[in-house]
């Protein structure tokens, strides 16, 4: 089963990539006179351009789940077998406070020895993902954090830890 | 991680722009300018006035222009690093701000550290050992910190000090070392008067901290989960720190956005008090006599740092508390 990026989604991240780019490039061009803002600007201008080849490399990715194993496959080429995952981060964001409660987006994290697999919520399916993710950790007992339970749980996946992990 | 900090970084963006240009409007928006102020002041002093140089400095300084070319020449001259002139101090801004800086932050930061240092074991205490003898008197402390105004305080620990330990009134150090470089004697004198608007400033915030910790940290420690810890057998200092206090934590991790600009701009009204050469009183002085750049790019720059700061707080929750929050799915 592949599950791939809505093009919707990707789009406004692109946006968002250019924007930065723009607002903080054109500062950056008018200060290379004076170190301090140049590195400030500079570092800025940067973190949108990788911002915006993430996005590409996304664009063309896809997160293939097979029996065996999940993958990434596109630009950058990852797979992990179900059995080798390790370790489970999942992390939910907002840039919204309380009173916009639920305004967010999550972020999956899958490891298996040195390599790591990473996908947002707005990817096709992550529900699906998320549950076979949690029951690969499950029965691998899998380095998960409480807060990763709990992320699980909200989403309605349960997942029970082994009883020291519990205090 | 990345798309949450582009994402704050980019509403970082609209933010501070619409703050340069209330910021603007708000400098601007009394009748006149420095110059006519300072006209007034020298009239009134009986002093002539030459009205047509006057006119040739306004000019200079682009007064005559319309108000929108004057924010734009601003915020350019600040995105390159140029704040502007003071015309009170017949310098460039960067100049006039930068000692008053150092011994600002020097102040804010001790303060900060002094409130930290006192708050946080008294308010777990407060938490653990709750209606106890010692929560009752601490809380009568707390409360007594809150509710005195820092003026007074003030002015009673400075008699203190003049009379036990025949430290001068007011300033940061004794009046001889003012125009003297730094040295080992200054920099005693320096910490033999900083107590004083430490103890001062950090009164309130440490009698603050103390009630909000003990307070979220009641609630925690009310919780089914630290009641299963005990049960379980869990030792109790482990089930203290382990996750309640680290949850309790969290509205100060969140208050970092507020602590920031505070540590530059030092409590105004104590330093008057105190006459300390901070930079509370000279951005008083600034708005008193129009000195708009001088004013403009230090509130500026005061809210440049609230905004970091608030982003330095919301990466800091984002990365040690990064659960959902009830009230709505995210979304997909």
């Amino acid at each position: 089963m592949t599950h791939n990026y809505p093009l919707t989604s990707l789009y406004g991240d692109y946006l968002r990539s250019l924007i930065g780019i723009a607002f903080m490039g054109t500062p950056f061009y008018f200060t290379l006179g004076n170190t301090f803002l140049m590195v400030i600007f500079g570092g800025l201008t940067l973190l949108f351009v990788v911002f915006g080849i993430r996005t590409g490399i996304r664009h063309f990715s896809v997160i293939e789940t097979t029996p065996e194993m999940i993958a990434a496959i596109g630009p950058i080429n990852r797979r992990i077998a179900w059995g080798d995952i390790a370790k489970v981060d999942l992390k939910y964001f907002s840039t919204s406070r309380e009173k916009n409660a639920g305004k967010g987006w999550m972020q999956l994290k899958v490891c298996g020895g040195p390599k790591c697999l990473k996908m947002e919520s707005n990817i096709e399916g992550f529900d699906q993902i998320a549950n076979k993710v949690a029951n690969a950790a499950f029965r691998n007992g899998a380095e998960m954090t409480e807060t990763t339970v709990e992320n699980f749980t909200a989403m309605g996946v349960t997942v029970d830890l082994p009883e020291e992990d519990n205090g | 991680m990345l798309g949450y900090v582009i994402r704050r970084i980019l509403v970082m963006i609209p933010t501070l722009v619409a703050i340069s240009a209330l910021v603007f409007i708000i400098i601007q928006l009394p009748p006149g300018d420095y110059f006519t102020t300072y006209m007034n002041e020298l009239q009134s002093r009986g002093e002539s006035v030459d009205k047509a140089k006057l006119e040739f400095i306004k000019q200079q300084y682009g007064f005559d222009k319309p108000m929108i070319e004057q924010y734009f020449v601003w915020l350019t001259g600040m995105l390159q690093g140029d704040f502007g002139y003071s015309f009170e101090f017949s310098l460039p801004v960067s100049d006039v701000v930068g000692d008053r800086l150092l011994l600002s932050f020097v102040v804010s930061f001790t303060t900060i550290l002094f409130t930290w240092i006192v708050a946080f074991p008294i308010g777990v205490y407060s938490a653990v050992n709750q209606y106890s003898v010692g929560d009752y008197t601490l809380t009568f402390f707390g409360f007594l910190g809150l509710a005195t105004p820092n003026f007074l305080l003030a002015l009673v620990l400075q008699y203190f000090a003049f009379i036990a330990f025949d430290t001068s009134i007011g300033g940061l150090m004794d009046p001889k070392f003012l125009d003297e470089p730094w040295s080992a004697d200054k920099l005693f004198s320096v910490m033999e008067h900083l107590w004083v608007p430490v103890v001062v400033i950090g009164t309130s915030g440490t009698a603050g901290m103390i009630r909000r910790l003990r307070a979220n940290l009641l609630d925690e420690l009310h919780k089914q989960y630290v009641t299963t810890a005990r049960a379980k057998g869990l030792p109790p200092g482990r089930a203290l720190v382990k996750y309640p206090l680290r949850m309790a934590l969290n509205p100060f991790i969140a208050d970092i956005g507020n602590l920031l600009p505070e540590v530059i701009s030092g409590a105004a009204i104590v330093s008057i008090v105190l006459s300390l050469p901070t930079t509370g009183p000279m951005l008083l002085n600034a708005l008193q006599s129009q000195d708009m750049y001088l004013a403009g790019s230090f509130l500026m720059f005061l809210a440049t740092l609230t905004v970091v700061g608030t982003l330095i707080s919301d990466l800091a929750l984002g990365m040690l508390d990064p659960r959902i929050r009830l009230g709505g799915g995210a979304e997909k």
